[in-house]
């Protein structure tokens, strides 16, 4: 049974102009793949994630998240859900700046009142799988963008969630830094067996996915797997990206 | 869009960070305004008790007035401060330091002046309420409304002078180094607070000290120590809540056990984040709050003195005929004849007072000593209906007579002495004090020069024996209730008394007149203090509504994160509540800390105990800032929402 299936998804923005932002989206991930979507500026990639993350409400179709719907939920269980099923990883990162970045990786653990013992046992495992233990009691100004970005990672895994939803998690980073992360969120999920979806508009980002969907106007466009070679997988990315134009060389859609 | 227009709608569109600056702007204008229609109403002016009036009226808006200024100085500058970006932007653009001069002046006047306009506005509108309330207070007929010119001129020149003065002076304060200072404020991560344990003891010492000293005034101590002590209040006030509190809240937050529980982590780390940020705020509304609760606490105990008022002044009207006094017989036949056209049945007694001259043990020069016999004492007591139970005097013993009760306060601090009466072998011996004032207050020449305490009560047959250097007769006159004694005899004692060290001839109380000025000095007083701790108390919420305000976008951006990641709205409201709860009660519960040691302090001046009436002012500020908490929190959780999933 997939963990997260996607069943026929449509999101219409109400407006003095209406504006279809999706498009009868359907797909599934089974549970441990690492899933890209890509697609060019306003394609509806953030609505989709969006939507899947209940922080907005389609217009049709369902999400199903390990056998739930949590559309059906109400306020409370949908943040009850967000915490306990979902992890998140964004693009400005978005840790609190008044705690400290052991304090931001256990806040879903606090928030939901575990004892002490196990919310340190849970922070040592992770810390050491990520690397993060020489900066645990820093602030987060004090740390760089990559450390910052694992330290969301680490936020997002600690709960053993459903499902990682990660927005451009490369975006406010150097190639270096782009790097260092997507090899952590890879290997992580992998030893963690997490379920990953990944919005993204960078191709060696996309490059670490087991898979790429892509979405254009709001509707599924293609699909591509990894296979064996990653070298490979980025350059029919890079094509992919070209031919549905935007993406990272702004290319022309019709090529002569 | 000009200049001008430019200006005026940098106000306008900012109106949510402004509004309770504006709204506590307008409302000191309006009270200053309200008192000077008390100053200058023409009926107002004729009455006796005008002087108290102007008193109190000046006082009330001199003290609005510099307060005023420094409310105004930090607001304006407080305001700027979160603008920097805006500004950034503009200099980016080419704006000149004289045109941005010319910007915030613009900005402040516009302000400023509609703060004035709404306030003697508004002033016009409730004038008559605020006049109704004076006269009651009073105790006179309600006063009609009248628009005096001279009121609307002084409140409208002396806020533009301080609108003016103060607008010239933030611009210049605020003149920007760089222009990358200006686009990184904001953004720029805040540091972690800094502490040093040397301060935080200091704070604790002179926080200690302070309290200690109030708990242990004395009468005689409290005019020496409340400056020292308010100074040291004040500095530890400041440094609670940059050094120790932080100090605090750090060593809560270190032991995770206690924090890494629920919403208490994210509560704790703001909290310590923002504290050493809020710490001069904090401790302005701690400051401002409690000189607000301290001074309508102070005139609200005042009255308490006039409860005493039969005790003081036991003769409704009592006439000492000095010696040589030759209309004796004619003024009291003066004073018989008013009661008798007014139909007020009264009795009398008149008895004799001596004076000799005498040698305390503790001196070699004489001092005069007045002196009455134990019966006539015991009659005066006794007819004035008040309880008399004390024991017959001993040969040579003496009992201290008290000017009024609550110089009793002052007992602790004096000895007992001994007096020879020279060329006799009479000595007499205080022995302790009398219970009741025996002849109204003024009557009676002070004892060596401490007007604490009035002549010796000594036994009637040591009376008989002293030989007196003079001999004056008192007459008083008793009634069942002396207030209606108010406006007898005004011709000898226009204003209800003449005392004895005044040069004339008589000494002359009369009870209802007196009681009725004072009863109207005390009720102006607080009156006043009122409408000046109004002031105070309206101008910290707006110290605090401006600070909630201001971290508005960053709280937004803050709770925003948070509810991605799951929070329920339950837990939401507790955050949010939590930490309005402390802006709003901390200061407020270290100013009612303040503010009862300063009355523990008070209290030792009164013989009557002044909880009761503390108690009620506590109170009902109190109940005020809980009912603003209960506003302000519903809208901030109603902002905030917004922006949550």
């Amino acid at each position: 049974m997939p963990i997260l299936s996607v069943k026929h998804l449509s999101k219409i923005y109400e407006g003095k102009v209406a504006f279809q932002a999706l498009n009868n989206i359907h797909f599934a991930v089974e549970k441990g793949e690492f899933v890209g979507i890509m697609g060019p500026s306003g394609s509806g990639k953030t609505t989709l994630l969006n939507l899947i993350a209940t922080i907005d409400q389609p217009t049709a179709g369902e999400v199903i998240i390990g056998g739930r719907n949590p559309h059906l939920l109400n306020r409370t269980e949908m943040a009850l859900f967000r915490r306990r099923e979902l992890g998140f990883v964004f693009q400005h990162f978005n840790l609190l700046d008044t705690l400290t970045v052991e304090e931001n990786i256990v806040l879903p653990l606090t928030m939901e009142g575990m004892p002490l013992v196990e919310m340190e046992a849970k922070l040592k495992r992770i810390c050491g799988q990520l690397a993060i233990e020489p900066i645990l009691h820093k602030r987060t100004y004090e740390i760089s963008g990559g450390q910052m970005q694992r330290t969301a990672i680490a936020r997002a895994l600690i709960q053993k969630p459903s499902l990682i939803l990660a927005d451009e998690p490369t975006g406010n980073l150097d190639s270096k830094a782009s790097k260092d992360v997507m090899q952590t969120l890879s290997a992580a999920s992998r030893e963690a067996s997490a379920t990953v979806l990944m919005v993204t508009h960078d191709p060696v980002a996309a490059s670490y996915c087991d898979r790429v969907l892509f979405i254009k106007d709001g509707q599924l466009y293609n699909e591509m797997y990894c296979g064996d070679n990653r070298q490979a997988f980025f350059q029919k990315i890079i094509d992919m990206l070209a031919l549905l134009g935007g993406g990272s060389h702004d290319l022309s859609t019709i090529r002569f | 869009m000009t200049f001008r227009q430019f200006a005026f709608r940098n106000v306008l569109r900012n109106k949510r960070t402004y509004a309770a600056y504006f709204l506590s702007s307008a409302f000191s204008v309006m009270i200053f305004f309200v008192c000077s229609l008390f100053l200058f109403h023409p009926e107002l002016s004729r009455q006796m008790f005008y002087p108290v009036v102007i008193q109190a009226m000046v006082g009330a808006e001199l003290i609005m007035y510099v307060f005023s200024f420094f409310f105004v100085l930090y607001s304006v500058g407080a305001f700027l401060k979160t603008r920097k970006r805006e500004f950034g932007i503009l200099f980016m653009h080419g704006m000149t330091d004289r045109q941005f001069n010319q910007m915030v002046f613009l900005e402040n006047m516009i302000i400023g002046i509609s703060a004035i306009a709404t306030g003697i506005l508004s002033g016009i509108i409730t004038g008559k309420l605020f006049l109704m309330a004076g006269s009651a207070f009073l105790g006179v007929p309600p006063l009609p409304f009248r628009l005096s010119l001279r009121a609307l001129g002084l409140t409208i020149a002396s806020y533009v002078l301080l609108f003016i003065v103060i607008s010239m002076f933030t611009s210049r304060l605020m003149r920007p180094k760089a222009l990358i200072d200006l686009f990184q404020s904001g953004q720029r991560p805040k540091t972690a607070p800094k502490t040093s344990p040397w301060l935080s003891v200091l704070a604790a010492v002179l926080l200690i000290v302070s309290y200690t000293l109030a708990a242990t005034t004395t009468a005689s101590t409290l005019a020496l120590r409340m400056f020292p002590v308010t100074l040291m209040t004040m500095l530890g006030t400041y440094l609670f809540y940059s050094q120790l509190g932080v100090a605090l809240v750090r060593r809560m937050k270190n032991s995770r056990r206690f924090t890494w529980k629920r919403t208490k982590l994210i509560l704790l780390s703001s909290l310590h984040y923002r504290l050493k940020d809020n710490a001069q705020m904090f401790a302005m509304v701690t400051i401002v709050l409690a000189v607000s609760f301290c001074s309508v606490g102070v005139f609200a105990s005042i009255p308490v003195l006039t409860k005493q008022f039969n005790e003081d002044f036991p003769a409704a009207i009592g006439y000492i005929a000095k010696e040589g006094n030759t209309a004796e017989r004619e003024h009291l036949q003066t004073i018989r004849q008013e009661l008798d056209e007014r139909k007020i049945p009264f009795e009398t007694l008149s008895f004799h007072v001596k004076y000799t001259e005498a040698n305390p043990d503790s001196s070699r020069s004489e001092v005069p000593l007045t002196l009455l016999s134990f019966s006539d004492y015991k009659e005066a007591v006794l007819m004035a209906g008040l309880p008399f139970n004390e024991p017959p005097l001993e040969a040579d013993a003496a009992l201290v007579l008290v000017a009024s009760q609550n110089d009793r306060a002052y007992i602790r601090t004096r000895h007992h002495v001994s007096y020879q009466i020279p060329d006799t072998d009479i000595r007499l011996r205080e022995v302790g004090y009398s219970e009741h004032a025996g002849v109204p207050e003024y009557l009676l020449p002070k004892l060596d020069g401490d007007d604490r305490f009035g002549g010796l009560v000594i036994s009637d047959d040591m009376f008989e024996r002293i030989p007196p250097s003079r001999t004056e007769r008192y007459t008083g006159f008793y009634i069942e209730d002396f207030r209606q004694t108010e406006g007898v005899a005004s011709q000898l004692a226009p204003r209800g008394a003449v005392r004895y060290e005044m040069n004339r001839p008589y000494a002359l109380t009369v009870s209802g007149t007196l009681f009725a000025l004072r009863d109207s000095l005390y009720n102006m007083l607080l009156f006043a203090a009122l409408l000046v701790g109004t002031v105070f108390f309206i101008a910290a919420g707006s110290f605090l509504y401006f600070r909630l305000y201001a971290d508005l976008d960053y709280d937004r951006r803050h709770y925003a994160t948070i509810s991605r990641l799951g929070m329920t709205d339950r837990e939401f409201r507790r955050i949010v509540t939590g930490q309005l709860a402390l802006l709003f009660f901390v200061p407020i519960g270290l100013a009612i800390t303040h503010s009862i040691f300063a009355f523990i302090a008070l209290q030792s001046y009164f013989y009557l105990s002044i909880a009761a009436e503390m108690g009620i002012v506590l109170l009902s500020f109190l109940m005020m800032q809980i009912l603003y908490f209960y506003f302000i929190r519903s809208q901030y959780l109603r902002k905030l929402k917004q922006t949550l999933i």
